[in-house]
């Protein structure tokens, strides 16, 4: 009998693997896939129309950081564990020896790897497309690309780790708990003419990418960019701690 | 260890006013333990509390003497097979019960093999390769007790686990409940249909209002019910003839008949089945059958629970 | 007697039958001889029930006092330009109050949530828990369940969208220094009823619409988030970049808000440019429409099968 111990990075595998085989089913991977490469559409249509250069990308790229961003997440990963909960699957996973916060690390590796798969190229292609008809831009916005993309792939899974840990503590409503999240405090605050605008994930996101920033009326201070970065470099471990405390934690009923 | 493999001492769970489980102390030993109760006694919850995943709200609970809950090496030892239908609908049976077996510290090969092994065991191995959601309620039963018994456990807990099953289906699991008690495991199974456990064992803790109101073997809690007289049944050609001879009795209670039988009444069962054959010799009466008709489980799960309710 | 002496003849026969084929016990079975409720109002005990439950929940009340932050907002606005316009000289520009009536800021929102926690759980709770059987065993219509399903989420929002625009243009209206003012801005409490009614359908009805399309609450409303959100926000980026209102011709913001625009008769903010009105009542139209027969076809092709 092979028989070993199984640490939180194994059972992370295995969930990450059955979350997969199930996404990969389901309509939602697909669904969220094209939403990802939508902008790509985008971007040519905007070429052909008579827009280029880095212009038209940080218009695409509002696309991006405005909504696709936070909201994918929202999609995808706030129901991970509820939907464990709402189907009463969580009583077979629950009585293993795998530590409860590898449900959570493995489904959000599920739902994130898939979605940086399709950011990371989209956004490198639409870089390319508003660049079709002056190349020699390219050199000179290179090294933004790489911010964009940084910042990017740090948003996601902040906004990933987030989705998770308000859907774990609010199981019965995921997605629209985490959209009132984001109404609020990204698209609320986070566009505010004040200096509340930076409690919000995009706006540093942004700053990171360097994106225009919402003008600060009020008390205006700014950031730099390196500052932005450790923002969502905290914030994604320490909510996936959280998400991981709240499941471990948890007792779930099956009779309602 | 004291030899017991699951115990509960003083347990309660509950939740704001309403109490699911009041002050239980038990304690289960090898073989097919059957948790008894009406709906909503509280067999699931106390399931649940020994499965680890509920925390009592008091008392504790311990399965092969450890504490269980958030004791993540025990749940190696333990299988849940819990009572509702919520499977992975996306996902096959084998790929299902592979995951979970792999979630067990199987490699993959050795839990798919364990897995192929389940389905064979539980007659599902045609199905094993369609996903959940088409399955049947009786093949999905058979896929959870699958998957609970996969990594071999020593404490098996099945929660209604003949609900939705045809008949084939259940003589299947019911052997392999039986085969699971003849190599040593300890297997609690809730049921609110006693026929099921009667085909089990003899062997039952009954709830009722989330209290434990009987543990034992059912025949021995008969004979300790004292409100209800015991009923024995004496199938013969002269009823009223015996009944002359038995009603002065002390230990007789009361006598009825009923047509072509004598239905008596007693608090002394051991005084008076000797004292039947006696009687019917000296009257010089034909007995052709002796039953007992209140001395199982039903019966007791009728006294017990009117006892409560009252 | 007549009368009884054929009864007499009929028992006899039926026992003459009884002694050869078996004998007939009457069971005393008797129909309802009441009267039952019309069968058109069958919809009102589902739309209830549903209103009651959806009422009872934490969300719902705590959107519904929501509603109070924007009311008092706009409210406090609208006073204090009623007051600035008042005092301004002619020919000073400035916004008319009306526009604090117009979609009250945040309301809308409000009602998009609102329409998100009642609307997706009206048909996929059903089909998730079996409910279908529930109700189709019954001599209830499809259009009865239907109708039972939408007026509670349509209710609910309508009471976002339209009570505090009312109350607002009952304040607007107060606040008018004449009784001809008064006169010539009273079409404003029609504008506010039509704008009211229009924006809790077009929340309302592809909520429900979605949730017939999948068991799952959580794809219902995430398909229906994407459905408002997504085109609302990719056509504010574009309408900015082109200069054009036609790429928020998918938003149905974009849409409410234009037909808002023209029911209050508010002028464009400079630069801007909107799509014709009839654009956008179309949409708002064939949103609704296609909604409920979407609905309806999904309903007619319920099978009630276990599960």
């Amino acid at each position: 009998m092979s028989e070993t111990a199984i640490t939180l990075t194994s059972g992370a595998k295995i969930y990450a693997r059955m979350t997969w085989l199930r996404m990969k089913r389901g309509r939602i991977v697909w669904a969220a896939a094209l939403l990802l490469a939508l902008p790509v559409v985008y971007v040519a249509a905007l070429a052909i129309a008579g827009h280029w250069g880095r212009g038209l990308f940080d218009d695409v790229c509002e696309l991006y950081f405005r909504f696709l961003i936070p909201f994918v997440p929202a999609l995808t990963a706030s129901g991970a564990v509820a939907e464990e909960i709402e189907n009463k699957t969580f009583t077979f996973v629950f009585a293993r020896p795998a530590p409860r916060g590898s449900l959570v690390l493995g489904k959000l590796v599920a739902t994130t790897l898939p979605a940086l798969a399709v950011i990371v190229p989209s956004l490198l292609v639409s870089w390319l497309i508003a660049h079709l008809r002056f190349p020699g831009d390219m050199a000179d916005t290179w090294p933004h690309l790489l911010r964009v993309e940084f910042a990017a792939v740090a948003g996601l899974m902040t906004f990933a780790a987030l989705a998770m840990v308000i859907g774990t503590v609010f199981s019965r409503h995921p997605i629209v708990t985490v959209l009132i999240y984001l109404l609020l405090i990204e698209a609320g605050l986070g566009s505010a003419p004040i200096v509340i605008n930076l409690v919000a994930i995009s706006w540093h996101l942004r700053n990171l990418a360097e994106l225009p920033l919402p003008e600060t009326a009020f008390m205006a201070f700014s950031v730099p960019w390196w500052a932005s970065a450790i923002v969502p470099l905290v914030l994604t471990p320490l909510l996936t701690f959280l998400a991981t405390v709240a499941v471990n934690g948890a007792e779930y009923r099956t009779d309602r | 260890m004291s030899g017991a493999f699951i115990e509960c001492e003083h347990s309660a769970k509950w939740y704001g006013q309403i109490i699911a489980v009041n002050d239980v102390s038990l304690s289960v030993a090898s073989g097919v333990t059957g948790l008894l109760g009406p709906n909503g006694a509280g067999k699931s919850t106390l399931l649940k509390m020994m499965v680890g995943q509920l925390r009592p709200s008091k008392g504790t609970v311990k399965v092969l003497g450890e504490s269980v809950w958030g004791n993540r090496p025990l749940m190696r030892r333990i299988g849940y097979c819990p009572e509702h239908e919520g499977t992975y609908e996306d996902l096959t049976g084998l790929e299902m019960v592979t995951a979970m077996t792999e979630l067990h510290g199987f490699s993959r090969d050795e839990a798919r093999a364990r897995a192929e092994k389940m389905f064979g065991m539980v007659d599902l191995t045609e199905a094993m390769n369609r996903r959940l959601g088409e399955y049947s309620k009786g093949m999905r039963q058979r896929a959870k007790l699958a998957q609970a018994l996969a990594h071999d456990p020593e404490v098996i807990f099945l929660d209604e686990p003949l609900t939705g099953c045809d008949p084939l289906a259940r003589v299947r699991i019911l052997e392999v409940i039986n085969d699971l008690a003849a190599r040593g495991r300890c297997v609690v199974v809730s049921s609110h249909v006693l026929h099921e456990i009667e085909t089990m064992t003899s062997q039952i803790l009954l709830m009722h209002k989330g209290q434990l109101r009987a543990e034992g073997d059912v025949h021995q809690i008969r004979a300790l019910i004292d409100a209800h007289p015991h009923k024995v049944r004496v199938e013969c050609d002269r009823p009223r003839a015996l009944a002359e001879r038995l009603v002065g009795q002390e230990h007789v209670v009361g006598v009825t008949v009923d047509g072509e039988a004598l239905v008596i009444d007693t608090r002394m069962p051991d005084r008076l089945y000797p004292a039947i054959p006696e009687a019917a010799r000296a009257s010089g009466v034909y007995i052709r059958a002796l039953t007992s008709p209140d001395d199982n489980m039903a019966a007791v799960f009728k006294y017990l629970t009117e006892t409560a309710t009252s | 007697m007549s009368g009884a002496g054929s009864s007499s003849g009929k028992a006899q026969k039926v026992a003459r039958m009884a002694g050869k084929e078996g004998v007939i016990t009457d069971r005393g079975y008797q129909p309802y001889s009441g009267r039952y409720t019309p069968e058109a109002s069958r919809w009102k005990v589902i739309a209830a029930r549903m209103l009651k439950m959806s009422a009872r929940q934490w969300w719902a009340i705590l959107l519904l006092i929501a509603t109070i932050v924007p009311l008092l907002i706009s409210a406090v606005s609208m006073w204090i330009m009623s007051k600035l316009v008042a005092l301004a000289p002619p020919g000073v520009p400035l916004e008319s109050p009306d526009k604090y009536i117009m979609l009250p800021a945040g309301t809308m929102t409000i009602a998009f949530l609102l329409a998100l926690f009642a609307g997706a759980a009206q048909v996929a709770d059903d089909a998730r828990a079996g409910a279908f059987q529930f109700y189709f065993a019954r001599p209830v219509t499809r259009e009865q369940y239907l109708a039972g399903k939408v007026v509670p989420v349509l209710a609910l929002t309508m009471f976002v969208t339209l009570a505090p625009a009312l109350l607002l243009s009952f304040l607007r209206l107060a606040l008018l220094p004449s009784g001809a003012e008064l006169l010539h801005k009273l079409p404003l409490v029609g504008a506010t009823i039509i704008m009211g009614c229009v924006e809790a359908m077009a929340l309302a009805a592809p909520a429900v619409a979605f949730s017939s399309l999948s068991k799952r609450r959580s794809f219902v409303q995430g398909g229906f988030a994407t459905l408002y959100l997504l085109p609302w926000v990719v056509g504010a980026i574009f309408m900015k970049v082109s200069r054009s209102p036609w790429p928020g011709v998918l938003s149905i913001p974009e849409h409410l808000e234009n037909l808002a625009r023209f029911l209050y008769r508010m002028p464009l903010p400079d630069g801007q440019r909107a799509m014709p009105v009839w654009v956008s009542a179309l949409f708002l139209s064939a949103l609704v429409a296609g909604s409920l027969a979407l609905l309806r076809k999904r309903l007619a092709d319920v099978e009630v099968v276990a599960s």
